[in-house]
């Protein structure tokens, strides 16, 4: 299989901080691959690296074969990379449709001269974009709450509503931040059907970031750990689940 | 209609012109800005230069006008917005003040500090209300498409806008070199209308006036601040014959606005049917509320009381007589630029207001005394229950 999103030695430092380091792993086309490791091992920047809000220090990261390093964000919306947010960054005050329609245009244009006469093709994108935006809403189980303000939804709906808006980018690789942050057991089992039917329908790639350790190992193929900024372990679920290294990173050395 | 009304409002809707801009771009874009005042300079001069120096006619000055500014806009938009953060609201604050001491200080171009003179009067009422119906139907359109939609992500939420594809940075330049097009029309019809310009007008507090009108109506609402010109700018002519003292009633307005409301008239919603349901079933609320009825009470007492005790200004004969000086003041009794304050019904309808005002405020406290002083008989009531 083909690598979908490579890291070569990636590094990262804020002033003296090194919060990446050296990180090199890569997620092949069409895998579910978990990303774990402790609070502060530098998952959320790898993330930021990768859609380009923070530059990377040193180090390479490629998509599908073509240097990502100096891309910026909405560039990067533009080769098919779509993520969500560990601490939601929905638009709290706009409808949870209009949160979805305003991802969900990316890929429907009209004109300036459209937009302010609403002629020509303005009619037929905007039922496309709103019709395309509900059928996400379904699918993530948000349609009947479409009209109210997105900041009012519970929680866990934020959640989904986030994986929603990532979505409708049509988006090749999508990357999850904790997507099951704040949820009850309940909860999670439902987002876990939910992660793998979306893998399979949209024929995504997804890196998976998580704490909920019998989430990652149920659904994802393969993990990364990490741990202070640098790769501990990688492979299958099984493998992780007794690794020495991983076991110490999140327990503590044994006396 | 009288000339007065109609100098209203033809200024009404110029003035709504450059609020819609600021709007866009403060309320929908959340960028401060505090230097539109500049934009609309250029437009002013733009066309007046236009029309007077090359003959141009004054429709496609008035377009052009609008172009010069956004251009302008654009081109300081560029370097300053490429940042997020308050760099343009700092920037703003200087080249409003900039542009107009260029103005003043290019004297071969737009005669200095003496103003432009002789500016054929082609601002007529029709022309002024035409060009704020296209440009408010342009402008209500535009925030119902998808750019309205991106520009709302970039001030929501500007990193999650970038991931969702949007160029903020660009977008941001776009919404500024739109508000740009809009106060430069604006200031051409104004200079079309007052027939002289003079770098005066177009100062800190011209733009610090734009500002207020798109908070006081509500960031993020194109028709809140259609209503918040309309009511500031009413505010301001009603109590004309106070002179210099209105400017007090302005600021009053305002911080009652501020403290009572402080997302503004409209918040973030636009003016249709949910949100009229909605102040609806809030004004049934406030029908419930003691100390509302008490206010509500005293605006009927104030009526009476100002009539008893009306300034000897005012020589109204009957009742019926006094209360119509107030429609009188809009309808064209009182001519535009007549001496005001020797005139009966500003006086009597400013009178009217003032008594209204007092009373009511004297018993809406009364009533929250009451309300206060009921809660505490209950609550002592209680305890002695339990």
């Amino acid at each position: 299989m083909d690598a979908c999103l490579e890291l070569k030695g990636v590094n990262k430092s804020f002033g003296g901080i090194h919060a990446v380091r050296d990180m090199s792993f890569s997620v092949a086309e069409g895998e579910l691959a978990g990303l774990i490791g402790p609070n502060g091992a530098g998952k959320t920047t790898i993330f930021n690296l990768v859609t380009g809000v923070y530059d990377v220090t040193g180090g390479e990261m490629e998509y599908k074969g073509a240097n990502i390093n100096r891309l910026k964000t909405y560039q990067v919306v533009a080769l098919g990379i779509a993520r969500t947010f560990q601490n939601l960054r929905l638009f709290a005050a706009s409808s949870v449709l209009e949160n979805v329609m305003t991802a969900a245009q990316y890929h429907h244009r009209y004109s300036f001269f459209e937009a302010v006469s609403h002629l020509g093709r303005w009619r037929g994108t905007e039922r496309a974009i709103r019709d395309e935006s509900m059928g996400l809403l379904e699918r993530v189980g948000l349609a009947d709450r479409a009209g109210q303000p997105a900041g009012t939804l519970p929680y866990g709906l934020q959640r989904r509503l986030e994986i929603a808006r990532a979505l409708s980018l049509k988006p090749s690789l999508l990357l999850l931040d904790e997507p099951a942050a704040g949820m009850n057991a309940e909860e999670v089992s439902t987002l876990n059907d939910l992660i793998v039917k979306i893998h399979e329908d949209f024929k995504l790639t997804i890196l998976l970031i998580e704490h909920h350790m019998d989430m990652v190992m149920r659904i994802c193929h393969r993990v990364v750990c990490m741990n202070f900024g640098a790769l501990i372990a990688e492979g299958p679920p099984r493998d992780i689940q007794g690794h020495p290294e991983v076991l110490k990173a999140y327990l503590g050395e044994e006396e | 209609m009288g000339d007065y009304t109609i100098g209203i409002v033809t200024l009404l809707a110029i003035n709504c012109i450059a609020a819609m801009g600021v709007s866009l771009f403060t309320g929908f874009t959340g960028i401060f800005t505090l230097g539109h005042a500049g934009y609309m300079a250029i437009g002013a001069y733009t066309s007046t230069i236009l029309i007077i120096k090359l003959g141009v006619p004054w429709m496609p000055a008035i377009i052009a006008g609008g172009l010069a500014a956004m251009f302008f806009a654009y081109l300081i938009g560029l370097p300053t917005l490429k940042l997020v953060g308050d760099y343009y609201t700092i920037a703003s604050l200087g080249l409003g003040e900039a542009i107009r001491l260029v103005i003043e200080n290019w004297e071969s171009v737009t005669r200095g500090a003496r103003g432009y003179p002789g500016i054929p009067h082609y601002t007529t009422a029709p022309v002024a209300v035409g060009f704020m119906a296209v440009l408010a139907v342009g402008m209500f359109f535009l925030i119902n498409s998808n750019y309205g939609r991106a520009f709302k992500a970039c001030r929501d939420d500007y990193v999650a806008a970038s991931l969702l594809g949007f160029n903020t940075s660009r977008h941001r330049v776009f919404s500024l070199a739109i508000s740009g097009f809009y106060c430069g029309v604006s200031g051409s019809l104004l200079a079309g209308f007052m027939s002289f310009i003079q770098p005066v007008m177009f100062d800190m507090a011209k733009s610090t006036e734009l500002v207020s009108i798109v908070v006081f109506g509500g960031l993020g609402s194109m028709s809140g601040c259609l209503m918040g010109t309309l009511i500031l700018t009413l505010v301001t002519e009603m109590f004309r014959p106070i002179s210099q003292y209105r400017m007090l009633i302005y600021g009053l307005v305002l911080v009652l606005v501020m403290v009572l409301r402080p997302e503004g008239l409209m918040g973030a919603n636009e003016l249709g049917w949910d949100s009229l349901k909605r102040a609806l079933s809030r004004a049934k609320a406030l029908t419930r509320d003691t100390a509302a009825r008490f206010g509500l009470a005293g605006v009927l007492i104030g009526i009476p009381v100002s009539y008893c005790f009306q300034p000897s200004s005012v020589r109204a004969i009957s009742l019926a007589e006094y209360l119509s000086c107030i429609p009188s003041l809009m309808s064209g009794a009182v001519k535009f630029g007549a001496p005001l304050h020797k005139s009966v019904a500003p006086n009597a309808a400013l009178a009217v207001v003032i008594a209204c005002a007092i009373c009511a405020s004297f018993a809406w406290a009364l009533g929250g005394i009451i309300k206060l002083v009921k809660k505490i008989d209950d609550s002592r009531a209680a305890g002695r229950g339990m």
